[in-house]
């Protein structure tokens, strides 16, 4: 069996003391949510800190408060069980909801929290794989390598942004806070995430995401479809969301984004200039979704080919644009 | 020794109901010990180094860095075992050869697979193991390596093994190949037949290596004293095979070894054969130390075995009206990196639920640098039964025939030659076809982008060596003990049987498994044989017993034996001796130290008259036109049990074996880079189905008794994973109009044959 390095766990009750454990120690330091991410990691030994903090006992962290009409905030430790189970959170964000419901396996998501799932880590076939696995190639560039295994003669990562929870998250301009001991900042998830499959957040060394906040519901639909091998269990191989808003017939605004096929989850913005002012129809839809083909840069680095991923992510845009619009009537 | 014989239409008390399982709630608790449950005073770990080339010469081992660290008790490589010389094995599941069993465990001279083990340590903690395998230096010459099957047979191709010649080949051959060798198997004239067809379908198949995804990886714990006798708790199929196995690689006798079966957690056939036990015995006993070793995940899918991968050319003919005429086949099986395919079973039982004038089955057994394979469910037939019943449904098809109207038409039964040696007793397959033609599932309405699939499957029911004893407390509860670990329901089914007998309640019968100084050998649990053939074992030990109980009472009574009869548990006088009340089991229990002792019974046998199984299976499949996506959305299984003792179990196998052919067919493949590293070692990326994947599996049982058995039982377990591949595809083709001769039917897979018939 695989077992975890040796590290000392830490379980401050407040997020002060969360964030001067991790400034003391430094790069050594790392914070754990529901550990459904970095547990196996450390198992694999991607991530070796040798000082664990534990988010869970921060009850602040923990909860839903406010309303839809002016908007939620969501503690960073919220389990996802508990996203998925609650009924308003269903009702008025129904992408949000669908994406929660899509992660992992029901046992997961009861360990798992929406902070958690906001910084997966990127995932690749040549790095999600054990110490001695991944030694046998030696290493990849994200993690004790030189090389992108993916695309040898690359000077960046390609590890895949796999979170489902993203997609729909950016669509809504949802926007998060991120505490330091220097202080709070809160910024959209479009400024949180670059890409790059290494340094894919701009959260910096230290900061802590302490809450998710969606943004007020005033006549905006959404939708969320994943893409994946399995019902349950896999990572999306493409994730779509999307969120819109009907003036009468036409589309008033919309945006899309795509994750599981790059190292962020792109917006497929050309898809969605076309349809916006546009009474849509399944031609309309399909013509528009086609430009989704351009922001996808699929590599073959997760199951399934690229050249299969690509050409499903203009089926799968109009699906969810279909979706979401269904929603609204 | 055949089992006095039964009255099959006689009504059961138990058999056939379905009581609580004896395993069920301590599997439920947590309470019941598996393999890695095991703990001793003083025990350490083992681990194992494992080769990061396909195939490399050991040029060195460097032992001493890690011998010397703290902690480390011990570290052994091939030189610490003993060499063995080629010898067939006896026992065990499949072809077995000592030598490259026992190189398989541990590489001598060469590594001939990624993940092939060179090393083993064993130290204080984990840890500390780890660390030790990562002190050994291994030199390696690396050599060239070949992957799949064809590139195995071709001239220049790197050869595994220098003392390899094929057999079953004329002339014999002088240069040493990959083709361990070549075996055939049919009846009548193939080619004859062929030619009098009206339609010929000729295709070729290409399936997968897949792994059969027990939940339990490999686990021992074992210990060797200083008086050179070893004992080994293990989980497997069969602990008999784990005595016989380790006592050949080690040298020892096998009366100085005795196994302890621990509970299972699935083996469907991958338990049938050793890796870790003899190197924890070794390592115990260079440590002085019990040695538990457990394997990762990764470990148990890079190192244990997997089912072939397999490449089948098939050229079947029928009449236009139908009837088939002639079929050959060639089929290639992938053994991994020693001989031992099971292309053998393929080549017995691909044409064998069809009466055919003539066929021909050739089987080639092809080593590569790939895992040594193993036994998986029906070994061998689903993917000669993927071949087969696509290509019996596309003669279907020519012809204007329905599917399962073909099948009848073609269909093998009693009285038929079988391509594999005898005539075919009672069997079941033209019952099982007509209760599948009569199902609501076959006639309901499909929507759109569905199809229907039906396919047949067959296969064996093995007899071979089983024991049983079977013991009377003095509170009239009865004990059954018996050496096959319990895979598929076997302790609940003894105990129905032996309920039966006695005609007592089925909660007064406490199943056992019993370690190998406990019972009488017995082969290992697989070919379906638990119920059948151990089941014969504990009939006839608990008629010894119920012999004996007349007896007892004869003499409580001053009677003759002959003048007690048994039935619903109690001894009764009968002719004449009316004012004798019946003794129970209980009262006769509780007088056995006064009328001559403890009362038990025992039966050693070796099993005949085994009941072969047919079964056939209806799938529906939706595939989605943008995608290729395969969703199965509803699934029927008909299956002739002979007799179901416990139908909830029947029912189970028939549930599991279609839902591991259902992940073999969708998604289920060993993925391998060019170096022979496999890319998916663990159950995220190896993708077998789960629970949101499959629909509610229905279950019909058909109960054509086996006559040889004494509740008419036949093989259960395995038959159930041989039709789902071709169901399934014979589904996709019904839906889309596409063929697909490869699996899996991954959703990329099935849209490129969708857009090639589209252009």
């Amino acid at each position: 069996m695989l077992r975890l390095p040796p590290f000392t766990y830490h379980q401050p009750r407040e997020i002060d003391a969360a964030l001067r454990i991790v400034a003391d120690h430094g790069p050594e330091a790392m914070f754990v949510a529901g550990g459904t991410d970095l547990y196996p990691n450390m198992k694999r030994r991607q991530q070796v800190p040798s000082q664990v903090v534990s988010l869970g006992g921060i009850t602040e962290l923990h909860g839903i408060s406010g309303d839809p009409a002016s908007g939620l905030r969501i503690g960073a430790m919220t389990s996802l069980t508990e996203l998925e189970e609650n009924a308003a959170l269903a009702a008025a964000y129904p992408g949000f909801a669908e994406a929660v419901a899509s992660i992992s396996t029901p046992l997961l998501r009861n360990m798992g929290s929406i902070g958690g799932n906001l910084l997966l880590d990127t995932r690749c076939n040549y790095y999600d794989q054990t110490e001695e696995w991944r030694e046998g190639i030696n290493y990849c560039m994200k993690c004790e390598g030189e090389i992108c295994w993916v695309a040898p003669s690359s000077p960046r990562c390609w590890a895949v942004q796999s979170s489902d929870s993203v997609p729909i998250l950016m669509a809504m301009g949802a926007e998060v806070i991120l505490r330091s001991p220097d202080g709070e900042r809160r910024i959209p998830l479009l400024d949180l995430y670059q890409d790059d499959g290494i340094q894919f957040t701009t959260k910096k060394p230290g900061e802590l995401l302490t809450a998710l906040l969606l943004p007020a519901q005033d006549g905006w639909q959404s939708s969320y479809l994943k893409l994946r091998r399995r019902g349950s269990f896999d990572f999306p191989v493409l994730g779509v969301g999307v969120y819109l808003r009907m003036d009468g017939a036409k589309i008033a605004e919309l945006r899309i984004h795509i994750g599981g096929i790059g190292s962020i989850a792109h917006a497929a913005s050309d898809s969605a200039a076309a349809l916006i002012g546009t009474v849509p129809d399944r031609e309309s839809i399909r013509a528009a979704a086609k430009a989704a083909f351009k922001p996808t840069r699929a590599m073959d680095n997760t199951d399934h080919g690229a050249a299969w991923r690509k050409k499903m992510a203009p089926i799968f845009v109009s699906r969810a644009i279909e979706a979401a619009l269904a929603r609204n009537s | 020794m055949a089992t006095a014989e039964v009255d099959q239409q006689k009504k059961f008390k138990w058999i056939g109901t379905r009581p609580v399982r004896p395993d069920g709630l301590d599997k439920v608790r947590g309470r019941a010990n598996y393999g890695a449950d095991h703990a001793l005073p003083g025990m350490i770990w083992g681990k194992v180094l494992r080769s990061p080339h396909a195939h490399a010469r050991i040029v060195s081992i460097d032992t001493s860095k890690a011998e010397a660290m703290e902690g480390v008790h011990a570290v052994i490589t091939a030189a610490d075992l003993p060499e063995i010389l080629s010898e067939e094995s006896k026992i065990g599941e499949g072809p077995t050869n000592f030598r490259d069993l026992s190189h398989n465990v541990i590489a001598r001279e060469k590594a001939l697979y990624h993940g092939h083990a060179v090393a083993a340590v064993a130290a204080t903690t984990s840890a500390i193991a780890q660390q030790a395998l990562e002190a050994i230096q291994v030199e390696y010459e690396v050599l060239p390596h070949v992957l799949e099957g064809d590139d195995a047979q071709a001239p220049d191709a790197p050869i595994l093994h220098d003392d390899l010649f094929t057999k079953g080949v004329e002339p014999r051959p002088t240069r040493p190949s990959n083709v361990a060798s070549r075996t055939e198997m049919g009846r009548g004239d193939a080619e004859a037949g062929l030619a009098k067809a009206d339609h010929v379908i000729t295709r070729s198949f290409r399936t997968k290596a897949v792994h059969q995804g027990y939940i339990e990886p490999h686990a021992v714990v074992a210990t060797l004293g200083e008086d050179g006798r070893a004992t080994v708790w293990a989980s497997s199929q069969g602990h008999f095979m784990i005595r016989a196995y380790c006592a050949k690689l080690l040298g020892m006798d096998q009366s100085q070894i005795k196994v302890i079966p621990a509970e299972i957690g699935g083996g469907f056939g991958g338990k049938t054969t050793v890796y870790l036990e003899p190197l924890a015995i070794a390592l115990s006993g260079k440590a002085g130390r019990p040695v538990k070793m457990v394997m990762s995940r990764e470990e148990v899918f890079r190192a244990t075995g997997p089912a072939s991968a397999t490449r089948i050319e098939l050229r079947m003919g029928c009449t236009k009206d139908g009837k088939l005429t002639g079929a050959h086949a060639r089929l290639e099986y992938e053994a991994g990196a020693f001989p031992g395919s099971p292309v053998g079973a393929a080549v017995m039982t691909l044409f064998a639920p069809y009466d055919i004038d003539g066929c021909l089955a050739e089987g080639y057994d092809i080593v590569v640098n790939k895992c040594k394979v193993a036994a998986y469910r029906a070994p061998g037939a689903p993917m000669a039964a993927y071949a087969v019943e696509t290509v019996v449904d596309e003669l279907a098809e020519k012809c204007g025939i329905d599917p399962i109207e073909f099948r009848l038409q073609n269909a093998s039964r009693e009285g038929t030659q079988s391509a594999f040696g005898p005539k075919f007793k009672r069997i079941g397959n033209i019952e099982t076809l007509e209760a599948a033609k009569a199902h609501p599932h076959y006639s309901a309405p499909l929507g759109p982008n569905q199809g229907r699939g039906v396919a047949s499957g067959f296969w064996f029911n093995g007899g071979m060596q089983s024991s049983a004893t079977v013991q009377v407390a003095d509170d009239g509860t009865i004990c059954v003990v018996s050496g096959n670990p319990d895979i598929g329901g076997s302790r609940a089914s003894l105990a129905m049987m032996a309920a039966e007998e006695f005609g007592i309640d089925v909660k007064l019968v406490d199943p056992q498994i019993a370690d190998t100084s406990v019972v009488g050998f017995s082969d290992l649990t697989g070919g379906s044989r638990v119920t059948f053939a151990t089941g014969m074992a504990v009939v006839d030990a608990c008629r010894d017993v119920i012999r004996q109980l007349r007896e007892r009472a004869a003499s409580i009574w001053g009677i003759e034996v002959d003048a007690v009869k048994w039935s619903d548990g109690a001894a009764r006088a009968t002719n004449g001796d009316a004012g004798l009340e019946p003794l129970s089991l209980r009262d006769i229990a509780l007088k056995a130290a006064r009328t001559g002792g403890p009362i038990s019974g025992r039966a050693s046998l070796t099993a005949r008259g085994v009941g072969m199984a047919f079964a056939v299976h209806i799938c529906d499949v939706e595939v989605d036109p943008e995608t290729g996506k395969v969703d199965v959305v509803r699934y029927t299984t008909v299956q002739d049990a002979g007799r179901a003792i416990h139908p909830s179990y029947v029912e189970g196998q028939m549930q599991g074996g279609a839902a591991q052919g259902i992940g073999w067919a969708l998604n289920e493949e060993y993925i391998y880079d060019a170096d022979g590293k496999m890319e998916n070692p663990g159950f995220l990326d190896y993708r077998m189905p789960v629970a949101s994947d499959l629909p509610m599996i229905d279950t019909v049982i058909v109960e054509v008794p086996n006559p040889t058995h004494p509740y008419g039982v036949r093989g259960v377990g395995e038959v159930p994973i041989v039709p789902p591949i071709p169901a399934v595809v014979n589904a996709v083709h019904a839906a889309t109009g596409v063929r697909i001769t490869e699996l899996p039917l991954s959703p990329p897979r099935v849209l490129a044959a969708m857009d090639a018939r589209r252009n």
